[in-house]
């Protein structure tokens, strides 16, 4: 009369004493509640929701296989990629895929990473898989906190919730996640960007429709069409706005301040910011034109007084120093004195502003300036 | 002649029970039961039904294109058992109760093997009240019904898993009332043929409830229920019934919103072997075969469904039928 959770599964079950279910049924009350677990949660329990699919159901991708650019031919240029670079491997990896796995988990040299997206929340990222010492592997949990994705983690079942960079639930309760940058941007701007990277194919181990949107092509445009209530409304944009923000700290308990930049604000060609949250010095980098915006935190005396610029028309390359560094999308500096050196990546990504104003209520929204 | 048209008349009575499935929803969800059989057709019958169904939901589809997916395995095992009762030779009433019983198995790609999630519980029930325009005679061989009833929420809304409330796909009721409309249509050709040819409609106006998770309401699409079908004796007293069924659900709903991959049409082919163990007990083995689907995106869907059941036909009287001599 209630549910079961077992490993390793029996597909295929049949109950005799079944039959007998129909005349006991009328006798008994159908309240079969019961919980496995009581176990702490970081977030509120009852924001948690069931997405649907189960854990695994939206099946991540643990053996990612690539094409270069050239032979990719099933992504529209208004498409979306996420991006990373990690020296000089740089991997695309399209929403087109990501809609059906949310989770590849990858490695690079001896780089082990998960790229992580939730096609509700809009939001991108790229989580370091070593984890207390230990390389895992991060799973869909099927569970929902503010319709944004929480992963697991195949060692220890951990919980993490993926905007909050953190886990909230387990063994590694509390544990802030290390992140890597990435560019998310659309097909076209990538292959601008970098026509001889990689970038991951259909190959994926599993058959996906991936020429379609995952939760319908209109998702991410239609301002109303939301999955699952919003707790913390917010009017100033509008719910499916592209934003980048930064959180201010890694401990959330603090209340950081969090300022997102709309992405359509950056305007043509390459726009850099300066700002300070919290006490910290950030470099901000983006485009409307081209759709990307990238963050860095300035961590040492002389980034701090390094006087950054944009660059235009000089793609990947986005802005320079008064040192004479040239600066990657990516924050590597690709040209000059500290070439080969990379700037620290904020606690940074791109999501829907709905999402962004539900996790952290009263956030900050920067004013753009005309230039 | 008139023992084949007992027969028949049986036989009819037997095909219609046939249409009492449970109308699994477009995303593997409680089981509907959106049509139902024409029941007792004679004041003071009384049918009794059984009927269990292993329906298995493995198959994955996007649009009308099946993708081999082998990660994920869901399976709905229901017993349903209606009672029909004829108020008049005009009215009868019938109500369905059923039991629902769910496994879904994800992640069976991953290292772990997978995850088997098992509900079990109470599912919704339908009360229907009939009314027979015309009963099929020997002299007007042809039969016509229609009904009106409800799908009531008393199926069990409310199982969770480590504290959060399940999705509604999980759950062995819908919690919301349901209007149904059901109608029945059949002919029979003797002498010339043995064989009888029916139509069943049914349709179900969904309503919604918040019952699945606290501040949501969720809304099942609306169904439609077509059967097409023919019958006839194969061998002594063992009859067979097939027929073409299709089925169409609008697209589920959460906070008015319509749900992704949900909801779509289906056309499957439905065949049934009957046979009287006495004049009042039969039984009857039936099969669903899809042969057709159109989803609403990307979704599981029937593999296929097998059922086994058992009918009790009490009559008022030992002889049961109602010849329909002209006056």
């Amino acid at each position: 009369m209630a549910y079961l959770i077992k490993q390793n599964p029996q597909s295929v079950r049949f109950n005799l004493s079944f039959m007998m279910i129909p005349i006991m049924v009328f006798f008994i009350s159908c309240d079969v509640t019961n919980d496995v677990s009581e176990d702490d949660w970081l977030i509120p329990r009852f924001e948690i929701r069931d997405g649907g699919p189960g854990q695994d159901g939206i099946p991540s991708i643990d053996n990612p296989d690539f094409d270069p650019v050239g032979a990719i031919n099933f992504i529209p240029d208004n498409r979306m990629i996420i991006g990373v670079k990690f020296e000089d491997e740089i991997r695309a990896y399209p929403h087109q895929i990501l809609d059906w796995h949310e989770i590849v988990n990858d490695q690079v040299g001896n780089k082990s990473f998960a790229i992580q997206y939730c096609p509700l929340t809009g939001t991108g990222m790229c989580w370091n898989r070593e984890i207390d010492g230990s390389v895992t592997e991060f799973g869909v949990s099927g569970l929902l906190f503010r319709n944004n994705l929480i992963a697991y983690d195949r060692n220890t079942e951990s919980n993490w919730s993926q905007m909050q960079l953190r886990s909230v639930h387990g063994q590694h309760s509390g544990l802030n996640v290390e992140t890597y940058p990435v560019v998310e941007t659309t097909w076209e701007t990538w292959k601008k960007l970098y026509p001889n990277s990689k970038v991951h194919n259909t190959n994926t181990g599993h058959v996906r429709n991936y020429t379609s949107f995952a939760y319908g092509s209109g998702y991410s445009t239609n301002h109303n069409d939301l999955l699952f209530p919003i707790q913390n409304h917010d009017d100033r944009l509008r719910n499916k706005v592209r934003v980048h923000g930064i959180i201010g700290s890694e401990n959330l308990d603090l209340e950081p301040t969090v300022k997102v930049y709309v992405i359509n604000d950056f305007g043509d060609g390459v726009k850099l910011i300066e700002d300070t949250i919290d006490g910290n010095n950030y470099v901000i980098i983006g485009s409307g034109e081209y759709n990307f915006a990238a963050a860095f935190l300035l961590e040492t005396t002389s980034e701090n007084s390094t006087q950054f610029s944009a660059v235009q028309e000089q793609l990947p390359v986005v802005m320079q120093d008064n040192e004479g560094n040239s600066w990657d999308i990516f924050g590597y500096a690709v040209d000059g004195p500290r070439q080969g050196e990379r700037l620290t990546a904020a606690r940074s990504y791109t999501g829907y502003w709905f999402a962004w104003a539900d996790f952290f209520p009263g956030l900050e929204i920067y004013e753009m300036t005309e230039e | 002649m008139i023992l084949r048209f007992s027969s028949i008349l049986l036989l009819s009575l037997l095909l219609c029970i046939g249409q009492i499935y449970a109308q699994t929803c477009s995303c593997a969800g409680a089981p509907l039961i959106s049509s139902q059989s024409t029941g007792a057709s004679s004041a003071g019958n009384l049918l009794l039904g059984i009927t269990y169904e292993y329906h298995d939901i493995s198959s994955l589809y996007s649009g009308s294109t099946l993708l081999e997916d082998e990660t994920v395995t869901r399976l709905t095992q229901s017993v349903l058992f209606e009672v029909n009762y004829g108020i008049t030779d005009k009215f009868s009433v019938s109500g369905t109760f059923s039991y629902v019983d769910k496994d879904r198995t994800t992640g069976l790609h991953t290292p772990s093997g997978g995850t088997t999630v098992n509900t079990a519980g109470l599912g919704d029930g339908v009360f229907m009240l009939r009314y027979v325009i015309h009963q099929q005679s020997i002299w007007e061989q042809y039969h016509l019904a229609v009904g009106a009833g409800t799908k009531a929420p008393i199926g069990t809304t409310s199982l969770t898993r480590n504290g959060f409330a399940m999705n509604a796909d999980m759950q062995p009721g819908t919690g919301a009332w349901d209007g149904v409309l059901w109608s029945y249509a059949a002919a029979s050709f003797l002498p010339h043929t043995t064989l009888n040819l029916f139509l069943v409609n049914s349709y179900r106006q969904t309503g919604s409830n918040d019952r699945f998770t606290e501040g949501d309401s969720y809304r099942f699409g609306n169904e439609l229920v077509s059967n097409l079908g023919i019958s006839n004796q194969l061998i002594g007293n063992l009859s067979f019934i097939l027929s073409l069924r299709y089925r169409s659900t609008n697209s589920d709903q959460l906070n008015n919103n319509r749900m992704p991959n949900t909801g779509g049409k289906w056309i499957s082919i439905i065949p049934n072997l009957s046979y009287p163990i006495s004049d009042t007990i039969s039984a009857r083995l039936s099969g669903q075969i899809p042969i057709y689907q159109k989803l609403n995106g990307t979704q599981p869907t029937t593999t296929f469904a097998v059922s086994g059941s058992l009918f009790f036909n009490f009559n008022k009287n030992n002889n049961g039928f109602d010849y329909g001599l002209p006056n």
